[in-house]
């Protein structure tokens, strides 16, 4: 949207109205104000905990020893790179029925750090590759698939940031975002679908799963610290940005009352 | 230290270093914002805490 838009009136809600209520600035910046100190402490109690599990306490595995310590981190990369995929699919949508402001300036602090936790996804599940497999990369399904996520990631934040006109960033990487959830149940099912060297699903399979608690819970707990911290990292980066067009809005405002002859 | 245990630490040491750069990145923005937004808008400035 125009920076003019930042400090105008909230949009009529229409429907979806109730989400309207969060495009007012000031609102969403009190609301997440008082929210922030706590997200963050909790994530990083979480991840902390996590870690210290996953590192000191669980199990080695029979067949892979020490090695299975990197599925921690790699395993919750590789959730959030999807799961963050769909949340910025959800904003996409959002943006182009509602034209709700937020999720445009959520969308454009979304994919960088999304772009990020699934290199992480990728840069571990090398690491995790090299001594188990032999081979640092192979161009199987769920490789290549992930890799197309990046790609997407990446394009969605460059796109965002290619106009001169902000909403016309904002309209085009919504329809790249959405276009790009077509990958979402590839890179999932993509061990169903082809013979690959990743292993399937272990932990989301709908049978039980395959893992002892000793590990799945461990597991679970890095899951939702880094999710915490996902979280805590966008939000403030999102309050960051309001803040910063309510900046520009200001500075234009004062900048055609110095233009306007006395 | 077992040549596994190398590829855990470097993996761990990756998310570490990448998610602290993401956080300190975040707050610095945040900070610059909300200060030269006080500097502008003391009102909004109050919004923001």
């Amino acid at each position: 949207m125009p920076p003019t838009q930042a400090i105008g009136p909230t949009p009529s809600p229409g429907r979806g109205g109730s989400l309207h209520r969060f495009a007012n600035p000031g609102r969403f910046l009190r609301l997440t104000g008082r929210l922030m100190p706590w997200l963050w402490t909790l994530a990083i109690a979480v991840t902390a905990a996590g870690a210290a599990w996953a590192l000191l306490f669980s199990p080695a595995d029979w067949q892979q020893g020490e090695t299975v310590r990197i599925m921690y981190v790699h395993v919750p990369m590789a959730w959030l790179a999807m799961g963050g995929y769909l949340g910025l699919g959800i904003l996409s949508l959002m943006s182009l029925i509602w034209r709700h402001p937020l999720a445009d300036l959520t969308a454009r602090e979304l994919s960088p750090v999304g772009a990020a936790v699934t290199a992480l996804c990728l840069a571990t599940g090398s690491l995790w590759g090299k001594p188990m497999w032999g081979t640092w990369w192979v161009w199987d399904a769920r490789l290549t698939s992930v890799l197309v996520l990046f790609f997407l990631w990446l394009g969605h934040a460059a796109l965002v940031r290619a106009f001169d006109d902000p909403e016309r960033g904002a309209r085009a990487g919504a329809i790249l975002a959405l276009v790009g959830l077509v990958n979402l149940p590839i890179v999932k099912f993509s061990v169903d679908w082809w013979n690959t060297l990743h292993q399937p699903a272990s932990v989301t399979r709908v049978a039980a799963p395959g893992m002892h608690v000793d590990m799945l819970y461990p597991l679970l707990t890095c899951a939702l610290g880094f999710t915490l911290l996902f979280a805590a990292v966008v939000l403030a980066r999102t309050r960051a940005a309001v803040m910063e067009r309510r900046i520009r809005a200001l500075e234009t405002a004062r900048a055609r009352r110095l233009d306007v002859p006395a | 230290m077992t040549p596994h245990l190398w590829f855990v630490t470097v993996a761990w040491m990756l998310a570490g270093i990448v998610f602290a750069a993401l956080a300190v990145a975040a707050a610095l923005r945040h900070r610059a914002a909300e200060a030269r937004l006080k500097v502008l808008d003391p009102r909004a400035g109050r919004d923001a805490a």
